[in-house]
């Protein structure tokens, strides 16, 4: 699975649009999982992302094991070539591919 | 959303077995112990002692009935039945009762048959002369394990406990005194997890709830053992805050758990005047693997961050206070945002001189120049024993339990731990204690009474891993790099709104 965010712009913040966006996605099997002031997260299948946004991603690995010290997730960040769908240009300011997080007890 | 006295209660289903105590009347007499009318002495006592044989035969009519025999004393017969040749036998019916718990008391059963004070009550007419009387028996509470694991196991080294450590050295306890602890604010956490259901939190009657961000699962559950840890900082500072913990893991499937941002946008649901996160980004160049290559800052936010800091800064337009931790030697992202309170280090000897945590992030960003972090500092071990600084309660057996060198058993749900992670929820609970006072404090008035009133921190220096040039920011009279202004006094800020 990939999750990943949407950034509205001004015009992409109305409640109109937002529907419109999550009724596209929807039809591309693309779930909305929630939704903020100016975001809405989305989790899809990496075959549906590819269709919709042009870009061949993989499912992020569970995270292996940790030594005390790195406790948290990888921090990597993946910087795919995302085509905004004309469908959705009108609204999106920016489509983010989320990275897993630290926990700050952990060291560098 | 169950709250963990809920939990406890319908973890266990009512027993269709009853278990009774019979007393027997006494040889040639038609009451017992339970129903003689006179005073109860020695001698009287001891003219109500059955015989065997009386005890015997009873017994095997008892059993004939349908009843097990399970024990006999001197003066009583244990034994079991179904509740149907319960409801049978003494022409009663029997309901299902719950025992009203103290929170943080265990038992051996919490759910059980017994017949209501209404019920009929017709009990066959041999047994006014077999038997004295029968009592169905509750079940017991265990008195001695009241708040079971609420008190920390003991350590040989320097450490602090919650809560009186943390509210000691951060100056809150006269502001508790006062009648300051925040009730009346809204505070969110998101974390790892929440298992409130540990004596620690059950025995000290904090208002907690549980909600899952998208792709969390089991409220009760805290795998990694972080947010549970973290959240006892934050109540220690501010015990009667209402309490939301945003749980992003899934245990089973890791991969599946919600995102920093998928927990905000559920953290915003629920309306909070504060936002507490102690997790983040690294903005270091990084491999595959995701492990650090450079010290070199970032200068520009990758893109998978962007609908992030979008999030944030609308989040914080709003009103709602956010505070990040600064990073343990990361460069850490949202921490470094200008929008949020970024929470750093300060490490307090066992002497009580104070130091900068060299464990904790200090830096100026590349990414918003001009922006320094930390904004103030909450309690920080020190690199050298990996942060080993304040023992917190945690799920037993969790992830970060089971972790060895802490001098804790890998069980006990305790754990010896701080980083930045802890002095986020510390930050937070001070901010929700000046909000108590004063509900209309901006973002940009908090910085500034922190600025005015924290403890100055003049030695040390922040993690060197955190500064680009390879040497720790260092601490020195009044405000610097590694502490900004210092340690937060609550008593101080107070003083100040």
């Amino acid at each position: 699975m990939i999750k990943f965010s949407i950034s509205l712009n001004g015009r992409g913040q109305s409640e109109e649009a937002r529907l419109q966006i999550v009724e596209f996605l929807a039809e591309h099997g693309i779930k909305r999982t929630g939704g903020g002031f100016v975001t809405l997260s989305f989790v899809a299948e990496p075959e549906a992302f590819g269709a919709v946004f042009g870009s061949a991603l993989q499912s992020l690995p569970d995270p292996p094991p940790r030594p005390r010290g790195t406790v948290g997730a990888s921090g990597q960040f993946e910087e795919p070539e995302i085509t905004v769908p004309e469908e959705l240009e009108p609204f999106v300011d920016s489509v983010s591919v989320s990275p897993s997080a630290r926990h700050f007890s952990g060291s560098v | 959303m169950p709250d963990s006295k809920d939990k406890i209660h319908t973890r266990r289903k009512a027993s269709d077995t009853v278990r009774v105590a019979i007393t027997l009347p006494g040889p040639g007499m038609s009451e017992g112990p339970v129903k003689f009318s006179g005073a109860i002495t020695g001698d009287t006592m001891e003219r109500m002692r059955p015989d065997d044989s009386q005890v015997a035969a009873t017994s095997a009519r008892l059993t004939e009935l349908g009843f097990k025999i399970t024990n006999s004393g001197k003066f009583s017969i244990s034994a079991r039945c179904s509740r149907r040749v319960y409801e049978k036998l003494f022409g009663t019916k029997l309901t299902r009762h719950q025992l009203p718990f103290n929170e943080g008391e265990r038992c051996q059963s919490n759910a059980f048959f017994f017949p209501d004070k209404d019920a009929p009550w017709n009990p066959l007419d041999e047994f006014a002369r077999i038997i004295d009387d029968a009592y169905i028996q509750w079940p017991h509470i265990y008195m001695n394990t009241l708040f079971p694991g609420s008190i920390p196991p003991t350590v040989s080294y320097h450490h602090l406990r919650v809560p009186g450590d943390v509210t000691m050295l951060l100056n809150a306890d006269r502001v508790h005194r006062s009648g300051i602890t925040g009730k009346g604010v809204k505070v969110v956490k998101i974390d790892s997890g929440f298992a409130m259901d540990h004596a620690y939190f059950t025995s000290r009657g904090y208002q907690t709830q549980t909600v899952l961000a998208p792709g969390a699962t089991d409220p009760d559950l805290d795998g990694n053992g972080h947010g549970t840890a973290e959240s006892a900082n934050l109540l220690a500072m501010a015990p009667d805050v209402e309490f939301i913990g945003v749980k992003l893991d899934n245990e089973t499937f890791p991969a599946n758990g919600a995102t920093i941002l998928e927990g905000l946008q559920t953290a915003m649901q629920h309306n909070p005047n504060v936002i507490s996160v102690s997790l983040g980004y690294d903005m270091c160049p990084t491999n595959n693997s995701g492990q650090r290559t450079s010290n070199m800052h970032l200068t520009a936010l990758p893109n998978s961050l962007k609908a992030l800091e979008a999030e944030i800064r609308a989040i914080a337009a709003s009103g709602t206070i956010v505070v990040f931790s600064a990073g343990n030697g990361h460069v850490a992202f949202p921490g470094m945002m200008p929008e949020v309170i970024s929470a750093g280090g300060v490490f307090v000897a066992r002497d009580g001189t104070m130091q900068a945590s060299d464990y904790a992030s200090a830096f100026s960003s590349k990414i918003y120049p001009g922006r320094d972090v930390p904004d103030a500092c909450g309690l920080v071990g020190m690199a050298s024993n990996s942060a080993q600084y304040i023992m917190l309660p945690l799920q037993p057996n969790c992830e970060t339990d089971r972790q060895n060198g802490d001098g804790t058993a890998k069980d006990d749900g305790w754990a010896v731990i701080s980083g930045t992670s802890a002095a986020a929820p510390q930050l937070a609970g001070a901010i929700a204690l000046m909000l108590d006072k004063n509900p209309g404090l901006t973002a940009d008035d908090i910085k500034s009474v922190f600025d005015q009133t924290s403890r100055d921190v003049a030695i040390g220096n922040a993690s060197p891993a955190s500064n680009e040039n390879n040497g720790g920011m260092i601490a020195g009279p009044g405000r610097d790099g590694a502490t900004g202004p210092g340690l937060v006094d609550v008593t101080a800020a107070l003083a100040l709104i």
